[in-house]
């Protein structure tokens, strides 16, 4: 299903902060650096989630300036 | 023209450049002191993006704490509403005195519809050392509006930032109208692929002066099939 860069960013942003507030290695991390590391983890994976239900290539992402990320 | 990475400060840390700032967002702010000392350009954003609500101000007033005071921060959005310049606006004159008394300078987000470019707008000239272009459209932003907007501003001697600059040729028109640091999605996700690109484009800076964007036009790609 085709996704708008709009929708594409704002959906990716929730999707992050919402895993943000409830991811134990996030939320529970030992110190600043491996909070880090999760969020990263994180915004990796929903990320890659994000494309995959688009059916993007997250490596060949696409945007065009008044449309959503093209398929690759 | 610099461009504000939001990621993390470690994995930030292989990507120095002297185009390449710091985005820190509510959702870092027990990172964000470190950030602010490492000594790359930074400012503050708020996280509002996806909406504002009672979490979002707590975790908002947390890292305004967390700044507080430190040196070098560019500007902080205030909070907005996407879309919404009244809201926005309302939402900036609760939050802006608070930013000034903890020694930052407050961005006002420009968001649609209604937006003017004088004195009398809604913007608030007097009371931002930045602006933030915001809003929901490209047509907005890259507007003929916009652009006189960016033009005051600057006259001003205000710092303007643009949000959501997903395109080389987008990078090349924020900095044809004198953007002075842009932000966006597509440079740091998948950054070894991305990111040098977007920094390139805005290290051109104000070489590449663009017209206006067309409404149907496919951009340059960064990556492999550019």
């Amino acid at each position: 299903m085709a996704i708008t860069e709009w929708e594409f960013d704002r959906v990716l942003d929730a999707a992050i902060l919402k895993r943000l507030r409830r991811d134990p290695a996030y939320v529970h991390a030992e110190d600043a650096e491996a909070q880090t590391l999760a969020e990263e983890q994180i915004e990796q994976e929903e990320f890659e989630r994000l494309c995959a239900r688009h059916g993007l290539d997250p490596g060949r992402l696409q945007f065009s300036d008044n449309a959503g990320p093209n398929r690759a | 023209m610099l461009l504000l990475a939001t990621q993390a400060q470690p994995q930030m840390r292989a990507h120095r450049h002297p185009n390449l700032g710091r985005l820190v967002q509510p959702r870092h702010y027990p990172r964000v002191a470190d950030t602010a000392r490492s000594g790359v350009p930074w400012a503050a954003d708020n996280d509002a993006f996806n909406g504002w609500d009672t979490d979002m101000e707590r975790r908002f007033l947390r890292m305004v704490e967390a700044i507080s005071g430190l040196p070098g921060c560019l500007f902080v959005t205030c909070p907005d509403i996407v879309g919404d310049a009244g809201l926005t606006s309302l939402l900036f004159h609760e939050y802006a005195p608070l930013l000034w008394r903890h020694g930052l300078p407050p961005a006002y987000v420009l968001q649609e519809p209604g937006v003017e470019y004088d004195d009398h707008s809604p913007i608030p000239w007097g009371a931002i050392q930045a602006l933030f272009i915001g809003g929901a459209t490209n047509d907005f932003k890259l507007g003929p509006e916009v652009e006189a907007i960016v033009a005051h501003a600057h006259a001003r001697g205000l710092w303007v930032h643009m949000g959501r600059v997903n395109s080389l040729h987008r990078i090349a028109y924020a900095a044809s109208i004198g953007c002075d640091s842009i932000d966006g999605t597509q440079w740091v996700r998948y950054r070894d692929t991305y990111l040098l690109d977007g920094l390139h484009a805005c290290g051109a800076g104000t070489q590449l002066r663009l017209g206006p964007v067309p409404q149907s036009s496919e951009q340059h790609v960064p990556g492999k099939d550019s």
